[in-house]
């Protein structure tokens, strides 16, 4: 079975920058400064929904992402919350924004 | 983040989020031992020293890497020489058995001269001897950011 293949980048708020994601032919990514992905790829990533960050008011927004489509693994973004949320199954997190998480499985 | 005013600093300090994301963390970990976690990204502090040589900088910096270590996510990399290029030439403020790789380059300096790594891979302890990094900090690979790309693989 071949490596599961990971990114980790600051994708220093650049838009086009998704694409630069995509051309790196890895299975998910771990993205830092990250804004919404534009139009023409929104369908061919998957990430959390998120209203405020789609509406790109989160400058510094870490992203966890996968492709969609993908035959490799099963992506499941984890929820998150801001502290003092009464969610059991979000992460709670103390600054929106700055830290996201996603279930990965490879499938066999 | 900044000191409050009437402390009269102009410090920026990059500690207190690391371990604000810490805590954070920590509510992924259910368990001591066993987890199979992934943790990367930009954590704008140093990596086995401080700014210009600052032992009190050295000092808070590791602080981050000792409560991770705790946490049974242990640092992975990116580090030379496996792990990407080093600086050329070597940094002043750092020490000379570093294994440090540049992830970033600041306003007045470019890909081929980046001096500092901010950005970090940690794996739980459970996976950790089976995931390599790699920083892709060459000219020709760095990318359109000031931080390069960092490919993280493991075996499964």
């Amino acid at each position: 079975m071949p490596n599961l293949k990971l990114l980790s980048w600051n994708m220093n708020q650049k838009v086009d920058n998704w694409q630069t994601v995509l051309d790196s032919g890895v299975d998910a990514a771990m993205l830092q400064e990250a804004k919404a992905p534009p139009e023409a790829l929104a369908d061919i990533f998957m990430i959390q929904q998120d209203k405020e960050a789609a509406e790109n008011k989160l400058l510094w927004r870490a992203v966890a992402a996968s492709i969609v489509n993908t035959d490799k693994l099963d992506f499941t973004p984890i929820k998150t919350q801001p502290f003092g949320g009464n969610d059991p199954e979000a992460l709670m997190v103390s600054r929106p924004g700055t830290l996201d998480a996603a279930v990965v499985q490879v499938k066999r | 983040m900044n000191p409050i005013k009437q402390t009269g600093s102009s410090w920026i300090f990059a500690d207190g989020s690391a371990h604000r994301l810490t805590s954070d963390l920590s509510g992924l970990i259910g368990q001591q031992n066993g987890h199979k976690i992934i943790v990367a990204g930009d954590l704008n502090i140093l990596y086995g020293y401080g700014e210009d040589n600052s032992p009190y900088g050295a000092k808070r910096h590791s602080t981050v890497f000792n409560r991770m270590d705790a946490l049974a996510l242990r640092f992975v990399g990116p580090q030379a020489p496996e792990g990407g290029k080093q600086a050329e030439p070597w940094p002043k403020e750092l020490p000379v058995d570093s294994l440090n790789v540049p992830t970033f380059y600041h306003s007045r300096q470019s890909p081929e001269t980046a001096t500092r790594q901010l950005d970090f891979v940690f794996a739980s302890d459970s996976i950790a001897d089976r995931v390599s990094v790699k920083d892709l900090n060459s000219v020709e690979e760095w990318g359109p950011s000031d931080h390069c790309r960092i490919i993280i693989e493991i075996a499964v």
